[in-house]
């Protein structure tokens, strides 16, 4: 675990070192900075517009109310919320992985699955718009669904992993 | 596409809201929303423009060139579309080496420099074919060390977490191949 201290230390230590006589780190990284902020007015408006759409989306509960109601034999139904909030939103799948920690607990099958359907992919639907949205491609042909058939790959594959080790 | 996920999004949302009976969380929601945008969004903003300054620099002493041509072999395949010699490789080998030792602070600015090289060379509003693997690739979550988990998971004291490293690494491996593969094998369609 301790390893990661060093990771960004030395990943900074070792631009310093190649760069010495060679060229004016310091307007290099003046430079560097003004390519963020413009970077950041591309995404900004984009960010906004897909967090609030995601706020209101995630906050209505609807997604919570469906799956209490819903009983599945086979998969339990808040690694079902989850897998599906995941694409959608990190902070709200991280949220329900906590939950999941709390009622049965870190180290139980179910907490172990969700641990691993949080590791196994990405927030698809966020990453693809902000990515897209920044250089104003709007036809994503076929980006969406394949990103999105991934994910349900990944979510399968965490619960054969998990059936693999635990039983 | 984005338009009706948006769209359906706030409306299926805003009706939920209104038929629960919580119109009063719904505005405290819209009315809080800029501000709270404003405190989750700064570290952010400052986060990506600051590891800018410092891939400026890693660029311009030719360290990304460094690195990336030892994996050009790897980028030629991925990415057909792009040139050889093209920024975009250097940019994208750079980002995909970040998200594996989990960097994600240094991995955005990156994948969008990235990307906005492939636009230079696409030219056009819809999706080219490296931009789709590049994406696929990107959300199919490659890492070596899932560290928002593990930090998580820390404060339920877990007996399992070492191994659980493992676990995901495995789960994740088999993602993004699988994202490499059914986008070669959609292209080729």
């Amino acid at each position: 675990m301790n390893i990661s201290y060093y990771v960004l230390p030395l990943y900074i230590f070792i631009i310093m070192l190649f760069t010495v006589k060679k060229i004016n780190a310091f307007d290099s990284f003046i430079e560097g900075c003004k390519d963020g902020i413009r970077l950041i007015m591309k995404i900004f408006p984009v960010y906004l517009a897909m967090l609030f759409a995601v706020k209101v989306f995630v906050g209505s509960n609807i997604l919570n109310d469906t799956f209490q109601f819903l009983k599945f034999n086979l998969i339990n139904s808040d690694l079902i919320l989850q897998g599906i909030m995941r694409p959608i939103s990190g902070s709200a799948s991280l949220s329900v992985m906590t939950n999941i920690f709390e009622k049965y607990g870190v180290d139980s099958v179910i907490g172990i699955c969700s641990s691993i359907i949080q590791g196994s992919t990405d927030t698809t639907i966020f990453v693809i718009t902000l990515y897209f949205g920044s250089i104003g491609v709007t036809k994503y042909r076929y980006a969406l669904k394949l990103g999105l058939l991934v994910d349900l790959i990944g979510f399968i594959v965490s619960l054969l992993l998990v059936y693999v080790i635990m039983l | 596409m984005i338009n009706r996920i948006w769209i359906s999004l706030i409306l299926v949302g805003m009706t939920y809201f209104l038929i629960s009976g919580n119109a009063s969380e719904l505005t405290n929601l819209i009315i809080s929303f800029p501000v709270n945008v404003f405190n989750t969004m700064l570290p952010i903003v400052m986060t990506i423009i600051f590891w800018s300054g410092f891939i400026k620099v890693a660029a311009d002493a030719g360290l990304i060139d460094k690195f990336s041509s030892k994996i050009r072999w790897l980028m030629v395949k991925l990415f057909p579309e792009i040139p050889k010699d093209n920024k975009a490789h250097q940019y994208i080998s750079a980002n995909f080496l970040a998200n594996i030792l989990g960097l994600g602070s240094v991995a955005t600015p990156l994948g969008l420099k990235a990307i906005e090289e492939m636009q230079r060379l696409n030219k056009s509003d819809v999706a080219s074919n490296s931009m789709i693997t590049f994406l696929l690739i990107n959300t199919s979550g490659l890492t070596l060390i899932p560290t928002t988990i593990l930090a998580l998971r820390g404060n339920y004291n877990p007996l399992v977490n070492a191994e659980l490293i493992i676990y995901i690494f495995i789960a994740t491996l088999i993602t993004t191949l699988s994202a490499i593969i059914l986008n070669l094998v959609v292209q080729k369609l």
